[in-house]
């Protein structure tokens, strides 16, 4: 069976067992695939915070700011990965960095498709109707979780239990890097802060 | 390059020249709100502070002196009686003093006479005046509260009661006092932790009222395993979780009598609404929104309003006052924040210990009994408007509110409440449209739903023949694009094939 790249994510999502599996040993896997999909993770995102009905919204939209939204989505995805590959490298998991981003951004889709459902539905539906909505994302989200489990299960070769045990690793080694990551820029900013106020002290002293 | 030059310069005039032109108009603008030493404002859904104009602007700072009976020793409390005079305690000075509606000595208090002999006040701490200008004083030093005449003869004593409740041994102080329409008078004690104190006219205790909840905090429920498993003597040992005592009371034209609680550790009950039964209609366990003062801004604990007085004035507006920033806060009746004002400083219309509050028609009135003053706040056009509007609103008549909202939105535009009440009026009259935006300005979810709801009805009967039909050439598009797409390459194909 032949199909184009961009056909993959929908297939994957029909066929979630053996459609990893096809898209394994047929090396059928896209990196510019993968992107634009992370990319419409972002937009995606970044609509549910903007575009959402004015009654279902409850974000704080007097200010508007891309960077946190970024950071949680597509800078989210980047640390699931880093941290999956290197818990697997450990667990001997058979799959390298770029099988595992792309399976799980493939993994993503039903995510992205029910949020940008729900931002549109939000717009036309009144609050009590909005059990739709939930259920819309339930669905959306059990059905990426399902992607994912499967995703890792067969990037990796695992068993099923030896894939839950690596994702709940990963998700502690996320929360380990992301502390360490704030750690670093609070750092950073203070180091920073302290060369630019060095900096002030000596032109105030012997320049000015 | 010398045209260039030129245009530059004459750009760079431009620029300077408008620059200096909105600097004008900004100083101009702001010397328009900074003849009062406070800015108003009012909270958004977000619990963010928007400044909004003023509703109360100082009219008149009154001291003792200037009433040529010596300066004030504390004022504590202040009661604007049915009679239209003030009753004023001077708590220091053992007095009563009595103005009329202009501010003026009408005369001072401070003999009482008791079965013929004389007596007097000692550190008094509340008045309050019924209708046929009885005098109720609560006396605290000398460990009760009176009724008396207008000529100072006391007719019933409110004494410490013979009850559970109240420690045998402890002094008996009684702070501020009210008497509701049938003659029992509620008195808020210190140490009063089950309440304010009922008596009926005759001077007998009735029962403990409207007592204070204990907060459901961490501590409070791991002392209450503690005592799960800790012996009896253990137990007894162990700190009480005690409910706070409450600080003011005022009563409602209705009967409805309201507390304030001096607290800064829990939000739970600072200011009520009590019926006749002790029930709490402003309770937010029931899912209701009240709040009152300030919101804490940061999680820094010391930095919410300690609510020390309340006062309810014509139409039910709702007065409190903050002892933590010396600030008014103004609600209509259904505690929407309409004005603030007042604030921390030496300046006119400013406090450095607000000690009680009252209010008249168009008047509110402050006592600071640090600065021994009483300080007298006229009500602008704006308030005017504002509280005609309110008024109007609560009522339920949106349309009729529809004018003074818009005037209020003509010289507030950051005016919430004014865009609710726009928004209902234009709900009431099916202009769905516009009751949308007001409501999405006002940022009220729940009426834009309702509004929406119109609108999204109004929409789909007016379109329903088009969206029908857009549906059904979507349908045969999605279905019939890919079959001719099919249909020409097959064709193509054979083209080529014969080819």
């Amino acid at each position: 069976m032949m199909m184009s790249r961009w056909k993959w994510p929908t297939y994957i999502m029909f066929h979630p067992l053996e459609g990893f599996d096809d898209l394994r040993w047929k090396k059928e896997g896209s990196v510019r695939v993968s992107i634009v999909i992370i990319a419409l993770f972002f937009i995606s995102s970044v609509a549910s915070r903007q575009l959402t009905g004015f009654a279902f919204n409850e974000e704080y939209t007097k200010y508007f700011n891309v960077v946190p939204i970024l950071f949680s989505s597509a800078g989210l995805f980047a640390v699931w990965c880093i941290a999956n590959w290197a818990v697997s490298t450990l667990m001997d998991g058979e799959g390298k960095f770029k099988q595992i981003w792309i399976s799980s951004s493939y993994a993503l889709v039903p995510y992205i498709i029910s949020s940008l459902l729900h931002t549109i539905l939000s717009n036309v539906m009144l609050l009590n109707e909005g059990i739709f909505l939930s259920i819309i994302d339930t669905i959306g989200l059990l059905w990426s979780v399902i992607l994912m489990l499967s995703a890792i299960k067969t990037v990796h070769q695992y068993t099923m239990s030896k894939t839950l045990f690596t994702i709940l690793l990963t998700i502690a080694a996320m929360v380990i890097m992301v502390f360490l990551i704030a750690l670093l820029g609070a750092l950073g900013q203070q180091i920073v802060t302290f060369i630019s106020s060095l900096y002030f002290e000596i032109m105030y002293r012997f320049i000015v | 390059m010398v045209l260039r030059n030129r245009l530059s310069k004459r750009l760079s005039k431009l620029i300077s020249f408008t620059l200096l032109l909105c600097m004008m108009v900004a100083t101009l603008s702001m010397g328009a709100s900074a003849d009062e030493p406070y800015q108003g404002y009012t909270y958004d859904e977000w619990a963010d502070p928007v400044p909004s104009q003023n509703g109360y602007i100082v009219s008149q700072v009154i001291s003792g002196k200037d009433l040529g009976i010596g300066s004030f020793n504390e004022p504590v409390d202040i009661f604007y009686t049915p009679q239209k005079e003030f009753y004023i305690v001077d708590r220091k000075n053992n007095r009563i003093v009595i103005l009329n509606q202009n501010f003026e000595l009408v005369r001072v208090m401070d003999k009482f006479y008791k079965d013929g002999q004389e007596t007097t006040l000692v550190e008094p701490n509340g008045v309050f005046v019924d209708e046929n200008g009885m005098i109720y004083i609560a006396d605290s030093g000398n460990s009760r509260a009176f009724r008396c005449d207008q000529d100072g003869n006391i007719q019933v004593e409110f004494l410490k009661p013979d009850t559970e409740g109240i420690s045998e041994d402890g002094l008996f102080l009684p702070q501020k006092l009210v008497v509701d329409k049938a003659g029992n008078v509620y008195i808020s004690i210190t140490g009063g932790l089950r309440g304010a104190l009922m008596y009926d006219k005759e001077g007998n205790f009735v029962s403990f009222y409207g007592a204070n909840r204990v907060a459901q905090t961490a501590e409070v429920l791991m002392d209450q395993i503690w005592k799960l498993i800790l012996t009896r003597e253990q137990r007894m040992a162990m700190r009480r979780n005690v409910s706070i005592e409450i600080d003011n009371l005022d009563i409602d034209e209705d009967g409805f009598i309201f507390t304030v609680t001096r607290t800064t550790t829990q939000v739970l009950d600072r200011v009520k609404k009590l019926n006749p039964s002790g029930i709490n209609i402003f309770d937010n366990a029931q899912g209701n929104e009240y709040m009152f003062g300030d919101y804490a801004t940061t999680a820094r604990t010391g930095d919410e309003s300690t609510l020390v007085d309340i006062d309810i004035g014509e139409n039910g507006i709702i007065n409190v006052l903050d002892q933590n920033r010396q600030r008014v806060f103004q609600y209509d009746r259904n505690a929407n924040l309409l004005f603030t004002f007042g604030g921390q400083s030496n300046q006119k219309g400013m406090f450095t210990l607000v000690s009680a509050i009252e209010s008249t028609e168009d008047e509110v009135i402050v006592l600071d009994s640090m600065k021994q003053s009483i300080t007298v706040f006229k009500k602008t056009l704006f308030g005017s408007l504002v509280h005609e509007a309110t008024e109007l609103y609560n009522r339920g008549y949106y349309d009729e509110a529809f004018e003074p909202w818009t005037e209020v939105i003509k010289r507030d535009g950051n005016y919430v409440l004014a865009y609710k009440g726009l928004g209902n009026a234009y709900l009431g009259n099916g202009d769905f449209e516009n009751a949308m935006e007001m409501f999405e300005l006002a940022i009220d979810r729940d009426a834009y739903d309702r509004a929406f709801e119109g609108y999204r009805t109004e929409f789909l009967r007016a379109n329903f023949t088009y969206i029908v039909l857009g549906l059904v050439l979507l349908i045969v598009l999605v279905k019939l694009v890919p079959w001719l797409i099919r249909k020409y390459k097959k064709s193509k194909g054979k083209g080529e094939g014969a080819a």
